[in-house]
């Protein structure tokens, strides 16, 4: 899949029509859609073509449980196309997406959605508005794992077999994540016979070998929540936003930062200003990107000066009277 | 130009596709950046530097930040690919082990503490990640890992030693503001910190941001609790107030009067009753609150808003100037 080209331009006059739209008027589906229900799906590809020689695989993995849905909404109502606009002015100009649904596997009855690598903007918002906003979130937390899964072992990117470049992945979500990727879960949604459970740091370690994964948590209080948890296993990669409704703008900036578009995170939030950003929302997406931009060494601020590494020897007196 | 990540130490590397080979910055570790993944080795390559495993993670020692009372402070970064930014708090002085327990009790209960504003105060104290014994030089020895916070590493103490004349009143005000509001959050979650003292209270001079670091002194403030406080500075010892040095008992109000302390001396006051640069009923307040005569943080907050606006005009940018840092934001 990946074919055809993408007119920003349309993609903007697309959402736009349905702005003011309800939630149910844009996502229609009463369940999984029959294509993309991922039960013995063998692989979705992001395959290079004439029209697309570079292609970059990019998968947005939403969670649709409760409140998470406002993010599949915004995508389609407003920010998918400044996502896109801000991956052509990284560089990324064959960029190809894809969406997944992600829910529980223990109670709702589409625990797993997943859509094709579209270059399109018609069709990747086909895909982004078939999904089933189940909105239940089930007997458990959602299962994050199975959509690791699926990247890693259901898709084939012609970005990292032809040129060993990684594609995106990001994953929004506010619940922590389960330890394993269940064999029964996998055979029941996915339809693979696996002999054990897969601890879940082994799947990421394999997930990172195709793409860079992000987590996504939607506000400050669930990151309180689940941060450290998501921390534990994606490290600088858990980014937490001030709002749900910024989540195109911090992967578009996560994106611009780890391509090298930009010099800096001052930079981006700059860029974001001038294409008329108010400034709370752009002080609001600094302030989820400065971490990992620090991490990169991307967020202006002077490193401290380190001494050279002494260690402690012996006992020392304490500087502390009890 | 892309970002990679070094295979061995995890750390960013500037990598041309066209590269074949690419020497990390930091271990010296060979890196093929064109390569299908990079699996992170099962062994880490000895490079000399200090490496601790704390938790189940390794992480590599970046250099000393700081040397505390009875610990040394280091940056450090997980060695992995996903890796995370840390801080590592290994313990120098033996017998102070209890203290480190304490400090991680105090933190991980005000992380989780349901007072309002806990999602964005909580990001302003160390974030607890792991503890452990690790053998550090010639003895095993406690250590906590927290996360790194980006630009929160300027301690008061080095603001006060790059302005030995005072910060401007401005800087002074978003200082005091700060602290109080962290104070207020801190004492509604129940605990007192009981050693707000310059070495910790970090600022970040661009965002007008402060960070309490520090908590081995914390003490709880509930019905049953005595507020005891079980350490002090030996080399801050003036800094405290009467009833923490001789009752040593923590409260509100003693937290109140250290953060007043160090704002007053970084605003260029030579003792805890003189006003520096700041405006005579500024300095009021400061020196008023020093003295142990509020117990509210969040209204002594609201009276230096007032204070402030008829003395110094709305609040307005007032970065700190620091050496090696930019001169503020654009």
């Amino acid at each position: 899949m990946g074919y055809g080209n993408y007119s920003h331009a349309a993609h903007v006059a697309l959402t736009k029509d349905r702005s003011g739209s309800a939630s149910t008027e844009v996502f229609h589906q009463g369940g999984c859609h029959d294509l993309m229900n991922p039960k013995g799906v063998k692989s979705r590809e992001s395959r290079d073509s004439e029209a697309h020689p570079e292609s970059l695989g990019v998968i947005f993995a939403l969670d649709v449980s409760g409140s998470m849905g406002q993010i599949p909404f915004r995508l389609a109502t407003e920010t998918l196309p400044e996502f896109m606009k801000a991956m052509l002015d990284a560089g990324v100009k064959d960029a190809q997406m894809m969406f997944m649904g992600i829910g529980c596997a223990s109670g709702d009855r589409a625990p797993l959605q997943v859509g094709q690598f579209e270059s399109t903007e018609r069709l990747m918002d086909q895909w982004l508005t078939w999904l089933f906003l189940e909105g239940g979130g089930g007997g458990g937390n959602e299962n994050y794992e199975l959509a690791m899964y699926f990247a890693s072992r259901h898709t084939e990117l012609d970005c990292v077999q032809k040129r060993g470049r990684r594609g995106y992945l990001f994953i929004t979500g506010d619940e922590p994540p389960n330890p394993m990727v269940s064999s029964s879960h996998v055979a029941d949604v996915i339809g693979d016979d696996l002999e054990e459970d897969i601890p879940i740091a082994e799947i990421i370690e394999e997930l990172q070998r195709s793409y860079e994964p992000f987590y996504l948590i939607p506000d400050f209080e669930r990151g309180q929540n689940v941060g450290r948890a998501w921390r534990d296993l994606l490290g600088d990669r858990v980014v937490v936003m001030g709002s749900p409704d910024d989540t195109s703008y911090v992967a578009a900036g996560l994106v611009s930062i780890l391509e090298n578009a930009v010099p800096s995170l001052q930079s981006l939030i700059e860029r974001f200003e001038r294409a008329g950003m108010d400034q709370k929302m752009c002080g609001r997406i600094g302030k989820a990107l400065t971490p990992f931009a620090d991490s990169l060494d991307r967020d202006e601020i002077p490193k401290p000066g380190l001494k050279p590494t002494t260690t402690p020897h012996g006992d020392a007196e304490s500087g502390l009277d009890r | 130009m892309r970002v990679e990540f070094c295979k061995s130490c995890g750390a960013p590397l500037q990598a041309r596709w066209s590269d074949i080979v690419l020497q990390c910055p930091y271990c010296g570790t060979q890196n093929a950046p064109g390569e299908e993944g990079e699996p992170v080795p099962s062994s880490i390559p000895d490079d000399g530097r200090l490496r601790l495993a704390v938790g189940g993670r390794t992480y590599l020692v970046l250099g000393t930040l700081a040397q505390g009372d009875s610990s040394i402070v280091y940056r450090g970064r997980w060695v992995r690919r996903l890796g995370e930014q840390v801080v590592l708090k290994v313990l120098r002085c033996l017998s102070d082990e209890d203290l480190f327990r304490r400090e991680w009790a105090f933190l991980e209960r005000l992380h989780g503490s349901s007072a309002p504003g806990t999602e964005h105060f909580a990001s302003l104290l160390p974030e607890p990640i792991a503890m452990g014994q690790v053998k550090v030089g010639d003895r095993d020895r406690m250590t906590s890992v927290f996360r790194w916070r980006s630009g929160f590493y300027l301690t008061l103490e080095q603001v006060m030693h790059a302005h030995p004349d005072g910060v401007e009143p401005g800087s002074a005000v978003w200082i005091f503001k700060r602290l109080l509001e962290i104070l207020s959050w801190v004492h509604q979650s129940g605990v007192a910190h009981c050693a707000v003292l310059p070495p910790h209270v970090l600022v970040h001079p661009l965002d007008h941001g402060a960070m309490l670091v520090g908590w081995t002194a914390a003490a709880a403030l509930d019905k049953d609790s005595r507020g005891e406080i079980v350490v002090l500075s030996r080399r801050w010892r003036d800094w405290y107030p009467e009833e923490a040095r001789s009752a040593r008992k923590g409260s509100p109000r003693v937290d109140i009067a250290m953060a007043a302390r160090c704002v007053l001396r970084a605003a260029g006051a030579s003792g805890f009753g003189k006003k520096g640069r700041l405006p005579g009923p500024l300095a009021e307040l400061l020196i008023a609150g020093a003295q142990g005569k509020h117990s509210d943080p969040w209204t002594l907050r609201e009276e230096v808003s007032r204070v402030s606006l008829d003395e110094l005009g709305p609040p307005q940018y007032c970065p700190i100037q620091m050496p090696g840092w930019p001169s503020g934001r654009t």
